[in-house]
C-alpha cells in the first residue's frame, strides 16, 4: 500500500482523473454516437424517396422490422377495431383560454365514449413549446402519439428527421384524402420533398386587418381603407384627433413579420413573393423593395403605435382589445378570443394599397399551412396505436366534429364537408362571405425554410425601429438566407 | 537489559517509521473516500459540461433532433460577422458598466447606514432584502405594469404634468435596455447593502469613533477608514455581480423586452438563450457560450488581481 500510494505521485493522480474524466466522457460520448446513429438511420430511412415512404405506409408494413411503422389493425374500421386498451397521447397547443380547447376536448371525449378501449390524454402547452416539448420527448423515447401543429419551422424537419412519419399513404387508405379542400391538398407546407403529407391538415386561416369601427367613427370615417391614401387621410384624422394609433402590432415576433410580410405583397405576385421567399432572393424582384418601401413609409408615418416595435402578439391583442389602436392585422385565430363586444365592432379589411401596385384591393393573407395533426414515428410502430390513430383521424374528421371547432372556435376549416359549418361569430361570417372576398386580394403565405425560419423573424424585428432603411431591411432579409 | 527488550529495542526502531506513514495514509485515504463522490460530481456536471461546451461550439447543430456536424471555427467566424452579436456585447458592456458602477458604491453607502444601526436599521434590512425573495416572473410582472404605456410611471409623469416625457418604456430603443438595468439595480442594490453591512458588523466600533473624534465627517470615515477595510469583500461582491449580470440575468431581458425593439435591449447571456431554445442553433448558441466563459474567466481574473493588489 505504502508503496503504490508513492507511485501514485502528484501528476499520476492528475492523470489518473483525467483518465478517469476520459473514459465517462467516452461513455457519454459513445451512448451520444448511439443516439445519433439512431437519428441519422431514421433520417436516412425517411428521406431517401418514395420508396422508403412507402415503407412507412400502413400497406407496405408486413416485412417492417422493429422499427418499422406498424399496419394499422383495420384500414376499414375506425373505433371497432380497436379491442385491447390503449392510450392515445395528444400534444396539444391549445391550452389555458384557447377557444379550441374546449372543441378538442369535446371532441376527445366523445371519441372515447364512442371507443372504450382508447384513453385520449391531451398535453397542452404553449404554442412555442410545442416544438420544444415534442422533441426533447422524442430524444427521451417518449414522444406523444399526434401532435397538434402547423407546419412551420422546426416541425418542417421532423419527418426528415425521423421524429415524425409521412401520412399520404395513411390518408388515401383511411379514406381522408378526399375530404381536404383542393387548397389543402396543394398546400406545399404540409408536402415534404417527395410530396408526402407531413400530417393531416385541419384548419385553414385568414389574416384580415382588423379596424374598430368606434375608433373609426371618431374621425366620421365608416368604413375600412381601401387605398393607401385613405389609410393617410385616416391616419392624419386620428393624430388630428390626438386620440389613438392607427395600427397596433407585434414587432417583436411573427405577429409583425407576417404584417410586415403583407405589406410587402402589395407589389409582389403570389408566385414571385413564393419565389423569392424560398430562396431568399428579395432582391431580384423588384416589388420586394417597393413593398418594403411603402411599409417604411407607413411606419415612419407613425402609423404604428409606439409600443409596437417592442412588443408580443399577446401584448397587442391586449392593446387592440383595450382601443387602444384602431386596428391590428390579426390572425383568424383570435375570432373568438376576442372580446364579444368587440367581434360585433370590427370591420375586417386588408392592408390599403398604394396605386400603381399589382394588387388593386386591399391584401389579405390565407392559407393552409396551419393547424394539423402530425404521427410521431413512436406511434407509426405500434399496431395498436396506430389503430387509435386510424380510429381518432377518422372521428375527427367527420363533419360534426369539425362544425365544433368552427361554431366554438371560429375555425376555417381545411375540409371540404364543414365549409358551410354553422357559426354565429360575427368575424368569421364577414370573411366567408362573397361580397367580402369581392372585396380584397387573398394572396398566399410566403413559403420560409425552415433553417431559415428563426432568423428571418429575428432581422424583421429591428425593421419596425425607426430608422431602419428599406435597403437596410432588403439586405438583413437576404442575409437571413445566409446565415 | 534483556534480549527480549534488545528485540523490542530493535523492532521499536521499525515501528514508529511504519506508524508514522500509517498516519500519514490515514488521512489520506478518507479525504479520498469522501471528496472522492464530490469529486466525481465535480467531474461529471461542471468539467465535462464544460468541455461539452466547446466541443459544441465546433459543430454545427440545428435542433436537438439533428445530427450535429464538425465545422470547426465557422460558429466564431459567424460571431465576427453578426450585428445581434456585436449589438449583444455592446449592450452587455453598458449594463455592466452601469449597473457595476451603481450597486458597488450604492450598496456599501447603505449598507454602512444599516451598520449603524440607527432607529429603524432593522425593518430597513428587511425591506433592502424583500426585492431577493421575490420570483423573477413576479418581478417581471411587476415592471412590465411599471413600465408599460399606461403603465405606473406613465401614469405618474401625467400626473405631474410631465406628458412630454411619457414613452412606452419597454418598447423604445433609447430606454429598453435601461428597464433591464433599472428592474436589476432594484434587487441588487439592497442585497449588495445588507451583505455590506453584514460585513461592517465585523469591524470594530472603536475605528468609526476614532475617525469621529479626530474630526472626521461621516462621509470621510466611511469611505476612508471603512471602504478600504472592506474592499477585499467588496472585490467578491463585484465578482458576484459581474458573474450575474453576464450571465443571469437574461431572465429579465427575456421576460421584459424579449431583446427588444430590434436588437436593442439584446445581452450576451439572452443571445445564448435565444439562439439555443428560440432559432435552434445549439452549436452557434455554444460559441456565444464560450465567449461567455471567456469574458466571465477574464473578468473573474481582473476583478480579483484588482482587489487582490490593494488588500
Amino acid at each position: 500500500m505504502v508503496h503504490s500510494r508513492k507511485i501514485l505521485s502528484q501528476p499520476r493522480r492528475v492523470a489518473l482523473g483525467i483518465a478517469i474524466a476520459a473514459l465517462v466522457l467516452a461513455g457519454c460520448s459513445s451512448s451520444k454516437s448511439a443516439a445519433s446513429s439512431s437519428t441519422s438511420s431514421a433520417a436516412a430511412s425517411t428521406t431517401s424517396s418514395g420508396a422508403s415512404s412507402a415503407a412507412a405506409a400502413p400497406s407496405s408494413a408486413s416485412g417492417g422490422g422493429a422499427s418499422s411503422p406498424a399496419a394499422p389493425a383495420s384500414s376499414a374500421g375506425g373505433g371497432g377495431a380497436i379491442t385491447s386498451p390503449v392510450t392515445l397521447n395528444i400534444l396539444s397547443p391549445w391550452s389555458g383560454t384557447s377557444p379550441f380547447a374546449k372543441p378538442l376536448s369535446e371532441v376527445a371525449a366523445a371519441f372515447q365514449a364512442a371507443n372504450p378501449n382508447v384513453t385520449v390524454k391531451i398535453n397542452p402547452v404553449a404554442v412555442a413549446q410545442v416544438a420544444p416539448v415534442f422533441e426533447s420527448t422524442t430524444l427521451a423515447g417518449d414522444p406523444a402519439d399526434i401532435i397538434i401543429t402547423n407546419p412551420i419551422q422546426d416541425a418542417l424537419k421532423w419527418v426528415e428527421q425521423g421524429a415524425t412519419v409521412p401520412v399520404s399513404q395513411y390518408m388515401t387508405d383511411w379514406g381522408l384524402e378526399g375530404d381536404l379542400l383542393p387548397g389543402a391538398q396543394a398546400d406545399p407546407s404540409w408536402k415534404t420533398d417527395d410530396g408526402q403529407f407531413r400530417g393531416f391538415p385541419f384548419q385553414s386561416f385568414i389574416w384580415p386587418t382588423w379596424y374598430d369601427k368606434t375608433a373609426l367613427a371618431s374621425v366620421g370615417v365608416t368604413t375600412a381603407p381601401a387605398t393607401a391614401d385613405q389609410q393617410t387621410a385616416l391616419n392624419t384624422a386620428l393624430k388630428a384627433k390626438g386620440s389613438k394609433p392607427l395600427y397596433t402590432v407585434g414587432g417583436l415576433d411573427w405577429s409583425g413579420e407576417n404584417t410586415f410580410f403583407q405589406i410587402v405583397q402589395t407589389d409582389v405576385s403570389d408566385p414571385d413573393m413564393l419565389k423569392a421567399s424560398q430562396t431568399g432572393n428579395w432582391g431580384d424582384y423588384p416589388g420586394v423593395l417597393k413593398g418594403i418601401q411603402y411599409f417604411v413609409s407607413m411606419r415612419d408615418a407613425g402609423m404604428y403605435s409606439g409600443a409596437s416595435k417592442g412588443q408580443t402578439v399577446d401584448q397587442m391583442t391586449a392593446d387592440f382589445y383595450a382601443q387602444h389602436a384602431a386596428g391590428a392585422t390579426l390572425v383568424s385565430d383570435f375570432f373568438a378570443a376576442a372580446p364579444a363586444s368587440l367581434q360585433s365592432n370590427v370591420i375586417l379589411s386588408g392592408i390599403p394599397v398604394p396605386a400603381g401596385f399589382v394588387h388593386t384591393k386591399p391584401v389579405v393573407m390565407a392559407g393552409y399551412n396551419s393547424y394539423g395533426f402530425m404521427i410521431s414515428k413512436k406511434a407509426s410502430t405500434n399496431s395498436a396505436k396506430l389503430a387509435a390513430i386510424e380510429a381518432f383521424m377518422k372521428y375527427i374528421y367527420q363533419p360534426a366534429e369539425v362544425g365544433k371547432f368552427v361554431t366554438e372556435a371560429a375555425m376555417p376549416p381545411a375540409l371540404k364537408a364543414t365549409e358551410d359549418a354553422a357559426t354565429t361569430n360575427p368575424m368569421l361570417l364577414q370573411v366567408t362571405s362573397q361580397a367580402w372576398l369581392d372585396s380584397v386580394d387573398i394572396v398566399t403565405p410566403t413559403e420560409i425554410p425552415a433553417n431559415v425560419a428563426s432568423n428571418l423573424t429575428t432581422v424583421l424585428a429591428q425593421a419596425w425601429v425607426p430608422g431602419t432603411s428599406a435597403q437596410t431591411i432588403l439586405k438583413s432579409m437576404e442575409d437571413a438566407y445566409k446565415q | 537489559m534483556t534480549t527480549e527488550g534488545v528485540g523490542r529495542t530493535s523492532a521499536d526502531a521499525g515501528v514508529p517509521r511504519r506508524r508514522a506513514r500509517t498516519k500519514r495514509a490515514a488521512p489520506t485515504r478518507s479525504v479520498l473516500l469522501f471528496t472522492g463522490p464530490a469529486l466525481l460530481w465535480f467531474v461529471a456536471f461542471l468539467i465535462l459540461p464544460l468541455i461539452a461546451i466547446f466541443w459544441l461550439s465546433t459543430q454545427s447543430w440545428d435542433g436537438i433532433l439533428d445530427t450535429p456536424h464538425y465545422i470547426g471555427l465557422h460558429n466564431f467566424r459567424k460571431l465576427v460577422g453578426d450585428t445581434e452579436f456585436h449589438a449583444a456585447v455592446k449592450n452587455t458592456a453598458i449594463q455592466l458598466a452601469v449597473e457595476l458602477a451603481i450597486i458597488i458604491p450604492a450598496g456599501f453607502c447603505f449598507g454602512y447606514f444599516l451598520s449603524l444601526r440607527r432607529r429603524g436599521w432593522g425593518a430597513l434590512t428587511t425591506i433592502f432584502f424583500i426585492p431577493i425573495l421575490i420570483s423573477a416572473s413576479a418581478r417581471a410582472v411587476i415592471f412590465t405594469g411599471v413600465f408599460t404605456s399606461s403603465g405606473l410611471l406613465n401614469g405618474l409623469l401625467t400626473k405631474l404634468g410631465l406628458i412630454s416625457l411619457t414613452q412606452p418604456w419597454l418598447a423604445n430603443s433609447h430606454t429598453a435596455l435601461y428597464t433591464v438595468v433599472a428592474v436589476d439595480l432594484w434587487a441588487a442594490v439592497g442585497f449588495n447593502a445588507v451583505m455590506t453591512a453584514g460585513r461592517l458588523s465585523g469591524v470594530s466600533t472603536e475605528l468609526r469613533e476614532a475617525a469621529l473624534i479626530d474630526g472626521a465627517s461621516q462621509w470621510q470615515t466611511m469611505w476612508r477608514v471603512y471602504w478600504p477595510l472592506v474592499l477585499p469583500f467588496t472585490g467578491v461582491l463585484v465578482i458576484l455581480h459581474f458573474l450575474w449580470v453576464l450571465i443571469q440575468s437574461s431572465q429579465n431581458v427575456l421576460l421584459l423586452t424579449q431583446g427588444g425593439p430590434g436588437h436593442s435591449s439584446v445581452t450576451l447571456g439572452y443571445l445564448l438563450y435565444n439562439k439555443a431554445f428560440v432559432t435552434s442553433a445549439l452549436g452557434y448558441s455554444q460559441a456565444i457560450g464560450v465567449v461567455l466563459f471567456g469574458v466571465g474567466a477574464i473578468g473573474v481574473a481582473v476583478i480579483f488581481r484588482l482587489t487582490k493588489s490593494r488588500e
